[in-house]
């Protein structure tokens, strides 16, 4: 379970002052359900995404949380430049605390780069960075997996194959998604918010919120 | 009795307990796991674009202390204390390049790896003790380099650098903590001033010189020993010097000094952190 108590979020900026994303937001996301997090671009979906990753701190108000929490899938920023891709995969693992062995031959299976996994990754396409984070992504288990916006990567069938294994793990895993398109949230959760202005509303199904969220934006 | 509310009995843990003590062992369990890969990374990506490597970090200050000891024996200049003068230029130099580390290191620890602080378990004081710790590391292999290549090369038995080896063993300690101290009060001037990882320079370079690394501070007249006696780098190099060189001992250092310097800066660096950590203000890399 993820639980949001008061959170508050004020970004502080040299050019333009002072500016609130998140107000006062309070939700509780149970473990066994789906949710998808509807809102328009700069309605403040990333930013609570990203904290609740733990990526970043809320200006006020608690999280608490009680289950393992992936980065946003295909956050690929982390990677060093210099390193290799196998490299970077170990980093991963070591402060996760997972078996680096498991993880690089799944990732090596998964993202079918090849020789290029001891290829420093600044050497790398957009494309096989983008595989190699997902992959990586897929190796950790993890009990909630946040997604921001997609996770179409790489060409066609490799986004088949990321569909594919992303969907075999939504069976045992939880899913934190945020969009502006309803159509993905539908598909993959049960329940759904929406987010206007910096306040989070929740609803206790998809089609509640995707109702709210078109008359909304109308 | 009553039992606690569920609320809050989940979200605030009663100091000392006895989950409270399992809570504060898995998160040194996860620092220290945390650390070690900072540690592994930097020292690979630190010389990144060089074949080298990290055998860079090894060779570049063995270099500089060739070229010292090279003109300082060209020149004729004799060792100011009863110790062959490389063993007198490595105790100072060693101890001033370490420091060095943890003031240029810490300045943009926090700036160059933001990518990683969004990582939940990766904190920005992780970065800054990772960089330290490598940075110590990287000194003592260089120093034992040093001690076991010029014992082949130029005769120097290792005994000349162990004079008090206990005291020397507590002033490399002070030495960390004091280079420690540094690096978080400059990650901390860093965070809030970007422009002080160009400044660091223009202390460490005029430090180079009035460290009491080419003389001791023991020789200077009193004018410019009191003088020198603000500089904390010149008191840990003085102490290191008096544990290391058989007979010499210096009573121009303060233990103290080095000490309180090495708190009060840890404690302005790990205020700053919180402040910076409350506020939320870095940019995050998303």
């Amino acid at each position: 379970m993820i639980e949001l108590r008061n959170v508050q979020k004020t970004y502080r900026s040299r050019r333009t002052g002072r500016k609130t994303v998140l107000h006062d937001v309070n939700a509780v996301f149970e473990s066994g359900h789906s949710y998808g997090i509807l809102g328009l671009n700069g309605a403040g979906k990333s930013t609570l995404l990203r904290i609740i990753c733990g990526a970043e701190r809320p200006s006020a108000g608690k999280i608490y949380k009680d289950v393992s929490i992936s980065w946003r899938l295909g956050f690929a920023s982390s990677f060093n430049g210099s390193l290799t891709g196998r490299e970077n995969l170990r980093f991963v693992c070591r402060i996760y605390g997972a078996d680096i062995e498991d993880v690089t031959d799944f990732v090596e299976d998964f993202a079918e780069i090849g020789a290029a996994i001891d290829e420093p990754v600044s050497n790398y396409s957009s494309g096989m960075r983008a595989r190699l984070a997902f992959g990586l992504s897929m190796a950790i288990n993890f009990q909630v997996y946040v997604i921001d916006e997609s996770i179409s990567v790489g060409d066609r069938e490799f986004q088949t194959k990321a569909r594919d294994e992303f969907e075999a793990r939504a069976a045992y895993s939880d899913i934190l998604l945020t969009s502006h398109h309803p159509g993905m949230i539908e598909q993959y959760c049960d329940r759904a918010g929406v987010v206007e202005h910096g306040n989070l509303t929740m609803f206790n199904s998809v089609e509640e919120a995707t109702d709210y969220y078109d008359r909304a934006v109308k | 009795m009553a039992e606690a509310p569920e609320n809050t009995n989940r979200l605030f843990v009663t100091a000392f307990s006895a989950r409270w003590f399992e809570e504060l062992l898995a998160s040194l369990t996860v620092m220290i796991r945390v650390i070690y890969a900072l540690i592994i990374r930097e020292a690979r990506t630190r010389y990144g674009n060089s074949n080298l490597g990290y055998t860079w970090a090894l060779i570049d200050p063995v270099i500089q202390l060739m070229v010292w000891i090279v003109l300082f024996s060209a020149i004729g200049r004799l060792s100011p204390v009863a110790a062959p003068l490389p063993v007198f230029l490595i105790t100072g130099i060693m101890p001033f390049f370490f420091w060095k580390g943890c003031l240029g290191r810490g300045s943009n620890a926090v700036s160059s790896n933001l990518a990683l602080i969004s990582y939940p378990q990766v904190t920005a004081s992780d970065v800054v003790i990772g960089r330290t710790v490598l940075e110590a590391s990287t000194t003592l292999i260089v120093f034992v380099l040093l001690v076991v290549s010029l014992a082949f090369i130029a005769g120097i038995s290792p005994a000349e650098f162990f004079g008090n080896p206990s005291e020397l063993v507590m002033a490399m300690l002070a030495l960390v903590y004091f280079g420690l101290g540094t690096a978080f009060l400059s990650s901390g001037l860093g965070r809030v001033w970007t422009i002080w990882p160009n400044v660091t320079s223009y202390i460490n370079r005029p430090l180079y010189i009035v460290s009491g690394i080419f003389f001791t501070l023991e020789s200077l007249p009193t004018g410019a020993r009191e003088l020198m006696a603000y500089n904390p780098v010149a008191h840990i190099i003085e102490w290191i010097r008096s544990a290391a060189i058989p007979n010499f001992e210096s009573d121009a250092y303060s233990r103290t000094y080095v000490l309180a310097f090495g708190t009060v800066a840890f404690a302005i660096g790990l205020v700053i952190d919180r402040y910076m950590m409350m506020t939320g203000d870095e940019e995050i890399v998303s």
